[in-house]
């Protein structure tokens, strides 16, 4: 019970969370699967775009910065050559390297470094002399490079026929800082060996890489630019500069590798976004390097979360469905119990409750298909008994009854009544089916008559009862109905017709009932088929049958008498009485009821075997005789009773001293012991016991049967405090006043006075 | 009915978690332990300063009020961060440093500025201070009569922040007095050009006289115009200063004439530097300090002589006062005085008007202008950096790091010049060394500048507040009288001809919009004037 109330519980559980669970695994299951790639994607997408973008940027300010040279030589008030002809001419080179500062954002400082005179002049205005780079210590004036000593820089700057680009690396400027530079040299356009001077760009480091969050705030990755020799120039780690990091070991890899845009590569067992792209201004590469657990790491995180989330949702769910089950499942639970009270389930397998309740209302509703059946076929039953009960007088009141009957279609409506019997010498089977048939031909009554076939309690015995007009003859109809019987079914009966009645009141159907009884009886006590009117037969009814009283009385008293002699005769007697004709067949059986019914009673007498006797009994006065039936019943029984007295009359006279006084002390104190019962206990007459009694024991049976009795009342009044009454009762007298009355007579005192004395006395 | 209720007790412990949860936020944001007032606040402090964590007088001064401030310590690009920051309106409760919020990004960003006059009665500090000293008060004050940012004052700057130094060895050297007018002084800087004077055997290796380049600003040669009766104000970086209630400019002035002709004639003679108009400050700083115990320059002007020229060669240089322009001169001599932007500084703390703790922010505001939180604010905790000798007098202690000179010590030790605080005139302070010496280099000057009259001879650009108009129409200007004043400058230094050149320069300063700026500026001086 437990099992399958858990069964159907989850079954409901697994169902809703199924309901709410598969929606959501399949959104998961496909968000989870393409977020990451896609996340992946976007990333890299973003990444392409954000050195793209980098890239535009650093063209921009590259483009400028090789344009530079170009540009100061194309300036007029910049004259070279005149730098060391006066200061004035100096300061106003000086004025004019100020006007350079579109990109001061960018680039940190411009010098133009003139060869003949070896001043750099400084797009600050400054003005720096070679000799400024040389000093040390707290004497740093100028711009000094750890890696890059004067005497380099100089012969550098003088032999420079095409732009160099220094990587990242410490310079000492002037105010005695360090800051990390990316350093431009660059030839004036003119003279090449021999050209006036070059040009010094300084570009801070923390320029590119503010230069990079300025494109993306939220840029998390490493970011390194090689030249189109590759070498590293710039990298946002500075680790990377002196020896290469995880992330630029991967950059450095992919440079052969010519290609733009993004991929995922792993080093070292990490996976990483690598995107680049080559600029087509001067071939720098711009590399970008994110580790992908960073990148993913924020999804992640809200995979994770959604995960937990959900599990922690559908916990809550479970609890609130499984608690509301619960509680929708109660009146489940007590629809189970009642089907499994009223319907013994012992199917081999468990049941939930929902099979339970099916097999329940399988069975209940086969159990309402059955009675349906059952009620129609006891409908014409109690239609019949119905009838019967009209037409047997058990109804007093006329409107009770059409009430009744009205609900299974019977209605009298025309003034005269009319009964008739009607016996068919057939077996039960084919009687139901004659009723059948006599049911359709209802139907077919004219429609002055309303009637109604049905059967009798006899054997073999249908009724027709109905209401009709003068104009109609139901004698007309059933002669019509007889001969189709004989014709159709070949069924011969007999048919007793009642006088009409005028009708509406019960009492009319039950007189013509019996009227119609005694035609049929007649008919049948003579064998004779066919129909006959209970008017009809009103002749053959005259001579009278006092004689047979005085027959029964003789008969009676020679079986008490055990004569059976005698009983032969007078019943020889009666059966010729019966068989002389001259009675009407009721006066028949009337004789052969009395008759049988004394011989039963004889019977009864001499046999213990009660079972045998009321078999007989029952088929002797409940079947329907004829008249030789009943006359060979009569004579077998008497037969029999005859051979069972002769059989018994010599234990009778055997009866004994010994047997009579163990007879009395067994029964003598029954209230209703007496002369009669102990005689016919020895199969005596009370005379001839008497009689014998006085013989065997000296004196009168009931003088020895009150002495008994007194002995008895003694022995209870000394022994027990029981009320006299109770005493009486047990020694066998039922009268308490005639007890006293004895007692006093035999023993000289009340019974009273008697236990008083003896209480004393102990 | 058990399993309702069952129902019911889960969902109000979800609901009640919710609460909790959003309850306990909350009071993360509003409260901070102990019952103390959460705030944040931005300061713009100075590279060397140490963390704010780390100031005994701020941790002090923050539980007097109740609050606990979460500080971002700015070092760098102020400027930038702070327009994003202002045009987001995402800002903190406080803005610290000097003129951290400027009068245009009040005028700019209305309504994100708290009036600080609404709340000055949780500021009996800030009422003193207005009061003692009206000027802080004023140079507040905007012209509708709002405060929005708080001054500071810090008392003790001298009124001038230039000064005049010379080398006494040399002079003592070569046998020369002290200069008194210019003539004088050319021919003591000749000297110093054609001798020895430095004595290590090279005599072309002495520079005799040297300042940081171009004209206007601090230590800059333009205050030779004292001279000639012109008194500075604030340096006059960009030329203006008032005589007798009228603005001028002195970049059209006869007597600028005088003196460029004057630095012509020295740079001919080979007596200035032939780098002063392209070497950089460091440079500049570098060359004075010498080599050695050797000196290299003559005649310049500093702050200080021991920052100027070092703390081996200080010794060597003698502050000078004022030199006449010629030893018949009978009329005035002035010098540059500077002491509206030496020793007041506007907007040095600001309140974000979106702050939801409005009064314990003043509260906190009072406490720094309590004048003994004052001095801590502008030389460090008492204790480590002050002397409370317990008398209602304190001493500033010298630098507990013997290599860090006391300027650097201060700035390590707390926000400086760059905090918010006033500095009484009443209480006792002892300076330390190098602010002794600076008082003590400015007494040359003293004669002269007390004898400036500071309603009618100084402008007072600190305390004028220009309309935001007029304030872009003086810049724009300015730019372009710049770029040819000092265009000119360096050419009639260098190469002559101010003379000949000067009246179409006239002309075209006026035409590049000097005549329109002083103008606009006569107009607001006037009516300074007028209030006095």
């Amino acid at each position: 019970m437990k099992n399958t109330r858990v069964n159907l519980l989850s079954k409901f559980l697994i169902s809703y969370l199924l309901v709410l669970f598969f929606p959501i695994v399949i959104f998961l299951g496909y968000y989870y699967s393409y977020s990451t790639k896609l996340v992946e994607e976007k990333e890299m997408d973003w990444n392409d775009h954000i050195i793209g973008q980098f890239m535009n940027s650093m063209d921009i300010f590259t483009s400028y910065v090789y344009d530079l040279p170009a540009e100061l030589i194309a300036n007029r008030e910049i004259k070279l050559y005149m730098t060391d002809e006066s200061d004035y001419q100096r300061i106003i080179v000086a004025n004019e390297m100020r006007k350079y500062n579109a990109t001061d954002a960018f680039i940190y400082n411009t010098m133009l470094y003139v060869k003949s005179v070896g001043y750099f002049f400084a797009k600050t205005g400054s003005v720096y002399h070679i000799e400024d780079f040389r000093k040390k210590g707290v004497g740093y004036v100028g711009y000094v490079y750890e890696d890059w000593p004067v005497e380099a820089m100089v012969a550098e700057l003088n032999a420079l026929t095409e732009p160099r680009v220094r990587p990242v690396e410490d310079v000492i400027v002037p105010g005695n800082n360090r800051l990390r530079m990316l350093t431009f040299a660059l030839p004036l356009p003119l003279g090449g060996e021999n050209s006036p001077g070059a040009l010094l760009i300084m570009v801070e480091e923390q320029t590119i890489a503010r230069l990079i969050r300025s494109v993306s705030e939220a840029y998390t990755g490493h970011f390194y630019i090689y030249d189109q020799n590759g070498q590293l120039l710039f990298a946002s780690e500075h680790e990377a500069y002196r020896a290469p990091t995880l992330s630029s070991q991967a950059a450095q890899r992919h440079l052969a590798n010519d290609s733009h845009g993004s991929k995922i590569v792993e080093t070292d067992g990490e996976r990483m976004i690598l995107s680049q792209i080559v600029s087509d201004k001067n071939g720098w590469r711009y590399v970008s390097v994110i580790p992908l657990e960073d990148t993913l790491h924020d999804i992640r995180t809200l995979q994770r979360n959604t995960l937990l989330l959900l599990i922690s949702v559908l916990i809550i769910e479970l609890v609130i469905i499984y608690i509301s089950i619960r509680n929708n499942v109660h009146p489940i639970k007590r629809l189970v119990q009642n089907a499994l009270d009223v319907f013994d389930i012992n199917k081999p397998d468990k049941m939930n409750e929902i099979e339970t309740i099916r097999y329940a209302l399988d069975h209940l509703s086969a159990a309402n298909s059955t009675l349906d059946e059952r009620v129609k076929r006891s409908m014409p039953v109690v239609r019949d008994n119905l009838l019967y009960q009209m037409v047997s007088g058990h109804y007093a009141d006329w409107k009770l009854f059409t009430q009744e009957a009205a609900a299974y279609g019977i209605q009298f409506t025309y003034p005269l009544a009319s009964v008739a019997v009607i016996h068919c010498r057939t077996g039960d089977a084919d009687l139901s089916s004659i009723t059948e048939w006599l049911r359709e031909q209802e139907h077919k009554l004219p429609r002055q008559m309303n009637g109604y076939f049905f059967k009798s309690v006899y054997l073999h015995e249908l009724l027709f009862v109905c209401s009709h007009t003068d104009d109609v003859q139901p004698e007309m109809i059933l002669r019509n109905i007889r001969s189709m019987l004989a014709e159709q079914l070949n069924v011969q009966s007999m048919i007793g017709i009642g006088s009409p009645q005028p009708a509406h009141a019960p009492e009319a159907y039950h007189h013509s009932y019996l009227q119609a009884l005694r035609a049929a009886e007649h008919l049948r006590m003579h064998s004779e088929p066919g129909i006959l009117k209970f008017d009809e037969m009103s002749a053959t009814r005259m001579s009278s049958f006092s004689y047979n009283g005085d027959l029964l009385q003789s008969l009676e008293l020679a079986i008490l008498k055990s004569e059976a002699e005698a009983i032969r005769a007078i019943v020889k007697r009666i059966l010729e009485s019966m068989a002389g004709g001259g009675l009407a067949p009721h006066a028949v059986k009337a004789i052969y009821l009395n008759t049988i019914g004394v011989i039963i009673a004889g019977l009864q007498r001499f046999q213990s075997d009660d079972q045998n006797l009321l078999a007989l009994a029952t088929a002797a006065i409940d079947n329907r005789y004829s008249l030789e039936q009943m006359m060979t019943i009569l004579e077998d029984s008497c037969n029999k009773l005859c051979e069972l007295i002769q059989r018994t009359i010599p234990e009778v006279r055997a009866a004994s001293a010994e047997s009579i006084i163990a007879y009395i002390e067994e029964k003598g104190t029954n209230p209703d012991f007496s002369l009669q019962m102990i005689a016919d206990h020895f199969g005596m007459t009370m005379s001839n016991f008497s009689y014998h009694f006085k013989k065997t024991f000296g004196q009168n049976f009931k003088e020895y049967v009150d002495k008994y009795r007194m002995q008895r009342a003694i022995q209870l009044l000394r022994t027990t405090d029981d009320p006299l009454e109770t005493v009486a009762r047990e020694s066998g007298y039922t009268n308490t006043s005639s007890f006293i009355r004895t007692f006093k007579k035999m023993v000289g005192t009340t019974p009273g006075q008697f236990r008083e004395a003896n209480r004393g006395s102990d | 009915m058990r399993k309702k209720a069952m129902l019911w007790l889960v969902c109000c412990m979800l609901i009640g978690a919710a609460i909790l949860t959003g309850c306990s936020q909350k009071n993360e944001n509003g409260q901070g332990e102990g019952g103390k007032v959460k705030l944040t606040a931005i300061i713009t402090k100075h590279p060397l300063t140490k963390p704010l964590a780390e100031m005994e007088w701020l941790q002090a001064a923050e539980e007097r009020a109740g609050v606990d401030i979460e500080w971002q310590e700015i070092t760098a690009d102020w400027g930038q961060k702070k327009g994003a920051m202002l045009a987001s309106g995402d800002v903190p409760d406080l803005f610290v440093g000097p003129n951290v919020i400027t009068d245009a990004d009040i005028a700019q960003f209305q309504g994100l500025f708290q009036d600080l006059s609404e709340l000055m009665e949780h500021a009996p500090n800030v009422q003193k201070m207005f009061e003692e000293k009206p000027l802080t008060k004023v140079i507040a004050t905007q012209p509708d009569g709002k405060i929005y940012g708080l001054p500071k004052y810090q008392r003790f700057w001298p009124q001038s922040a230039t000064r005049q130094y010379i080398n006494h060895v040399w002079l003592d050297n070569l046998g020369l007095k002290m200069p008194t007018n210019w003539d004088e002084l050319y021919e003591v800087l000749l000297a110093f050009k054609e001798k020895d004077a430095n004595g290590n055997g090279d005599p072309n290796d002495e520079i005799p006289m040297d300042w940081p380049g171009g004209i206007g600003g601090y230590f800059n040669a333009a205050h030779l115009l004292g001279s000639m009766g012109i008194t500075l104000s604030d340096a006059s970086g960009s030329g203006y200063f008032a005589e007798d209630g009228q603005v001028k400019n002195f970049l059209i002035d006869e007597r600028y004439r005088t003196m460029v002709a004057f630095l012509h004639k020295l740079y001919k003679a080979g007596l200035i530097n032939t780098e002063v108009f392209t070497h950089d400050y460091t440079k500049y700083q570098a060359v004075a300090r010498g080599e050695g115990d050797v000196a290299k320059v003559g005649f310049t002007w500093g702050w200080v002589a021991s920052d100027r020229f070092g703390p081996q060669l200080a010794s060597q240089y003698t502050s000078m006062s004022p030199l006449k322009v010629s030893a018949d001169y009978t009329g005035p001599l002035s010098w540059s005085y500077d002491s509206y932007s030496l020793n007041y500084g506007v907007n040095h703390v600001v309140m974000s008007a979106k702050t939801k703790h409005k009064e314990a922010a003043m509260r906190f505001i009072n406490e720094l202008y309590d004048p003994v939180v004052g001095i801590q604010v502008l030389f460090g905790s008492i204790g480590p950096n002050i002397q409370d000798h317990g008398d209602g007098s304190y001493s500033v202690l010298p630098p507990q790091d013997s290599n860090m000179d006391p300027g650097t010590w201060k700035w390590t030790s707390s926000w400086a010049d760059n905090g918010a605080f006033y500095i009484s005139d009443t209480i006792k302070l002892e300076l330390g060394s190098d602010m002794q010496e600076v008082l003590e280099q400015s007494e040359p000057l003293a004669d002269v500048l007390n004898q400036v009259d500071l309603e009618r001879d100084v402008f007072p650009s600190l305390i004028i507040k220009y309309t935001t108009a007029d304030n872009n129409t003086l810049g724009l200007n300015n730019t372009n009288v710049m770029n040819l004043a000092e265009t000119m400058f360096a050419k009639w230094v260098t190469e002559g001809g101010v003379e000949a050149e000067w009246d179409s320069y006239v002309a075209e300063m006026n035409k590049a919009g000097l005549m329109k700026n002083l103008e606009i500026m006569q107009e607001y001086f006037d009516a300074y004037l007028a209030d006095q």
